[in-house]
């Protein structure tokens, strides 16, 4: 497939690199020849330097048969006006990051011709505010309106290292499915006889109250969520306490006065907002940062984030940060840091997602995609199609491609991790783990 | 550095070599030549390249700059050495000679040290044509097309082997890219082949010019070069597909997917007529007026051939140009500087950076009238990137000075150990080298290089390889830096 995409900043960069391991071929206009240069170095695609609302610039990078163009500038504007000129122009299918919340609530997304509007800042926000909910976990995604999928590190000392997975149920009264570890680096989609050790990255499918069971017999202080700091008042800061202020005492730092006030005129009332230097120290204890449960790093300033988070998890509070740059990512891993948004992916797997269910293949078509364990394990959504070969078959007699397991069917919207008896249906929605890259097609991943 | 990766590369390159080596081979042995030798370097280049192919797997899939550059300069040198091995094993030449004659093909510098390339047999004239054809696009292009997935980061290979300022690709996926441009070129051989043929030139004699030709490379089969034909017909025919092969590629494929207008439109390929327009000009007039040859007509049928044979730094031979006066014969060395377009087979700085040099004197020269003046350089209708034209200049003055040191030591080391001219053989073969043409001053007539001393050889060998890979990869191999990890 043919996919333009413009602007080469932090997603278009990811959105590169992730097209084209899916086998696209992209093209990427930016204003900087230099970001241009870079990008060419490292992925493989076609690049032209000029301003991506010209439409000579656009048809110079082929936009007539183009499937798909994709604007992430910096600038919410050029990337509506960008979609636009490009549809006219002949592209298919069009993708605008748009970032300005009020731009988001107010765009009628079909009148002006977009076919996706992406926002890795309410991304990020929804991703925390799941992690918020359940702060065991380093990621969490709902499979459906109970089944939680969630990432897992397994700690020093923890009751379930040394447990093989077929005796989790007995061990911890609880039913849950390991369908992915990371040990070392290496990725595996484990069988019943897997011992679980500590430092072990796993992903658990099971039902909230599951998981629950599992946490308080494993030992897991299951003490309940109330105080959420979050320090730095950036965009994601605001669509998270729009979610957060429900259920949660939420408290914003941020030194910059205007903002604060920004703040304040803009969410809801039970928002505590705090005009203090949130990445001083002092500052922070004064503001009675240790009864905080959880805090969230999620300033602009990513080396900021990085030290304040090493702050705060030096004090044993749970710390959730949001970082962009990957370098960063294994360094804060390595001081048990696993709590990391990195907004810039989350919207690349977002686009991807789409892309992927643009040419959905047989058997029924990407529905979503959560990545795990750096993006190395993929969970695809499928919603079962007419031409679904293994329609009714047990799972225990369907053979699967290797490092590939279903994780969950939902049937008239009730969500089940399976096993061996389940059948799949027709319009069901089925989550697969697999490790294989780039998979479209139901058929192909049920053998 | 990636050594692995580096390794790798180095084992598919020998074994594509060793695949071409069939053509030659079968052609000497139906000719009942010495095919043994064939035979024998096959053999050799499997043995190198298929332990490295198979069991050189990269971890890591990246490449750095310095590693691109400093694998295709090795690429080069290996399959220069496996490529000199049928002179060696079949008792032509010896290695220094064999290794400058093969390099000279693979660079499409067309220098030659056998004074009678006809006594060499078919099968080896063939492979000296192949050399052109195959060094005139590049081996690790053809690598980066027609093998499946090389796996890992390959631009940077490609951006070492791509002469000119910019290398663009056409496509977004390098590979595919990589194959439209072979097909072009393959293409384009093959037209020029049957219309050599419609002149009623042989098969092999079509073959093996319409290869030297593509390459921009001038190897002939005989020492008499292209006036063995003595054909107008064939003299036209090759003018213009030397013309044709020192363009932009890039434009060939705007022709095929129906932009025709951009070939005209190109400004490279605007200067780059007028260029040859105006040279062929001032050498005919002076061919005329110093009446070398009886009528204008010929005058003029002989230096446009010339010109076009010198500009597309192709360097093949009409008549022995030694004789000829001195502009015709300056105007004749100074189109070797210019060369082509970039992205063609064609050698020398470019077209397009001699333009940008060009308009950065005037931009000089305008900016000391009005100090404070805003001035642009402007290519192809747009601004010039500030890097590009900042990396022409450093390219410009790396170019002259690895000239002048190549035309130092080559005064050292006594080119024509008889001749009173050294100081100009120095020179014109120096510039004839580096810009990839092959004849020099000294001996017009044939290009050729028998007489030079064994370390001239050498010092001339490495100018070719600096030359057609454009200086800095061959730089590179003598940085102990680019060899760390």
């Amino acid at each position: 497939m043919k996919i333009i995409v413009i602007g080469g900043g932090k997603v278009g960069t990811v959105l590169c690199e992730q097209l084209v391991k899916e086998g696209h071929n992209v093209v990427l206009v930016d204003q900087n020849a230099e970001v241009v240069e870079t990008v060419l170095n490292t992925a493989d695609v076609n690049a032209i330097v000029g301003n991506g609302v010209s439409g000579e610039i656009l048809a110079e990078a082929g936009v007539k048969d183009a499937e798909l163009a994709i604007a992430c500038t910096p600038s919410d504007e050029q990337n509506i006006l960008c979609c636009m000129i490009a549809k006219k122009l002949g592209v298919k299918q069009t993708i605008a990051r748009v970032r300005n919340p009020e731009y988001f609530n107010l765009f009628i997304s079909q009148d002006l011709g977009l076919n996706l509007l992406v926002n890795p800042e309410y991304q990020a926000s929804e991703e925390i505010a799941q992690i918020v909910d359940f702060p065991y976990a380093n990621k969490v995604a709902s499979l459906g309106d109970d089944v939680k999928l969630i990432e897992y590190t397994i700690p020093v000392g923890s009751k379930i290292s040394g447990v093989m997975l077929k005796d989790i149920a007995g061990k911890f009264n609880s039913r849950v499915l390991v369908s992915t570890v990371e040990r070392n680096g290496t990725i595996y989609v484990p069988k019943g006889d897997f011992v679980l050790q500590q430092g072990d990255k796993c992903c658990i499918t099971a039902d909230e109250d599951e998981l629950y069971k599992l946490f308080r017999n494993a030992g897991v202080s299951a003490g309940k969520t109330r105080n959420v700091f979050l320090l730095g008042g950036s965009t994601v800061a605001f669509y998270l306490a729009n979610k957060l202020a429900k259920h949660y005492n939420v408290t914003i730092i941020e030194k910059d006065t205007e903002i604060c006030q920004r703040l304040a005129d803009s969410l809801k009332a039970g928002v505590k907002i705090i005009n203090a230097n949130g990445f001083n120290q002092r500052s922070l204890k004064n503001e009675n940062l240790d009864i905080a449960d959880v805090v969230v790093a999620l300033s602009d300033d990513e080396e900021n984030n990085i030290l304040i988070s090493m702050f705060v998890h030096s004090l044993g509070q749970k710390v959730i940060i949001k970082v962009d740059k990957s370098e960063y990512i294994p360094m804060l891993e390595n001081v048990g840091i696993n709590r990391i948004v990195s907004p810039k992916h989350l919207t690349a797997n977002e686009i991807t997602r789409f892309v992927r269910s643009m040419k959905s293949g047989r058997g029924g078509s990407v529905c979503s995609i959560y990545s795990m364990l750096k993006n190395e394990a993929e969970f695809v959504e499928f919603e079962v199609g007419k031409d679904f070969r293994k329609e009714g078959v047990m799972l225990k007699d369907i053979k699967l491609q290797p490092d590939t397991i279903i994780v969950s069917i939902t049937h008239n919207e009730k969500t089940v991790v399976p096993n061996g008896l389940n059948t799949i249906k027709k319009g069901d929605h089925v989550v697969v783990a697999t490790l294989i890259k780039g998979v479209t097609s139901l058929n192909v991943v049920l053998g | 550095m990636n050594y692995k990766f580096t390794l790798r590369l180095l084992g598919i390159v020998s074994l594509c070599e060793g695949a071409l080596l069939l053509a030659p081979m079968i052609l000497s042995a139906v000719k009942g030549e010495d095919w043994l030798a064939f035979v024998n370097v096959i053999a050799i280049a499997v043995v190198v390249g298929l332990p490295l192919a198979l069991f050189c797997k990269p971890q890591k899939k990246t490449m750095r700059v310095t590693g691109g550059l400093v694998s295709c300069a090795l690429c080069w040198i290996v399959m220069s050495v496996i490529g000199c091995l049928p002179f060696v094993l079949s008792n032509n030449a010896g290695f220094i000679d064999a290794l400058f004659e093969t390099v000279s093909g693979f660079t499409t510098t067309g220098a030659t040290i056998f004074s009678n390339p006809e006594n060499l047999g078919m099968g080896l004239n063939l492979w000296r044509a192949m050399t052109h054809w195959v060094g005139g696009m590049g081996i690790l292009l053809f690598v980066i097309a027609f093998l499946p997935k090389t796996e890992g980061t390959t631009y940077q290979v490609f951006k070492a082997e791509t002469p000119g300022p910019k290398a663009g690709k056409l496509v977004s996926k390098l590979s595919i890219t990589a194959r439209i441009l072979y097909l072009i070129y393959f293409g384009m051989t093959v037209l020029c082949a049957v219309l050599l043929l419609c002149g009623g030139l042989p098969v092999y004699d079509s073959i093996v010019l319409s290869f030297a030709t593509a390459g921009t490379g001038g190897f002939t089969p005989t020492a008499l070069g292209i006036s063995a034909y003595n054909s107008l017909y064939v003299e036209v025919v090759l003018t213009a597909f030397m013309f044709l092969f020192s363009i932009n590629f890039t434009l060939y494929y705007f022709v095929l997917i129906g932009k025709v207008k951009e070939l005209f439109r190109s400004e490279e390929v605007r200067w780059f007529f007028s260029i040859i327009l105006l040279v062929t000009t001032g050498v005919t007039l002076s061919l005329w007026i110093d009446k070398v040859y009886p009528t204008f007509g010929e005058c003029l049928r002989i230096s446009v051939f010339q010109v076009v044979s010198n500009i597309s730094t192709t360097g093949y031979v009409l008549r022995d140009t030694s004789q000829w006066p001195a502009l015709a014969q300056t105007l004749l060395l100074a189109v070797m500087f210019c060369g082509g377009c970039a992205g063609s087979t064609a050698g020398g700085l470019k077209v397009s950076r001699v333009v940008i040099l060009a308009k950065s004197g005037a931009r000089e020269l305008r900016m000391s009238l009005n100090p404070n003046r805003v001035l642009d350089i402007k290519l192809e209708g747009r601004t010039a990137d500030k890097n590009v034209v900042h990396g022409v200049l450093r390219y410009f003055v790396v170019y002259l000075m690895f000239m002048a040191l190549s035309v130092v030591l080559l005064t050292i080391f006594n080119p024509t150990s008889t001749s009173q001219t050294t100081f100009v053989d120095a020179i014109s073969s120096t510039v004839s080298c580096i810009n990839n043409v092959g004849p020099a001053a000294f001996d017009y007539a044939s290009g050729n290089f028998t007489s030079f001393s064994p370390v001239a050889k050498v010092i001339l060998t490495v100018d070719m390889l600096a030359g057609r890979l454009e200086i800095l990869p061959i730089l590179m191999l003598f940085n102990p830096r680019s060899w760390q990890r």
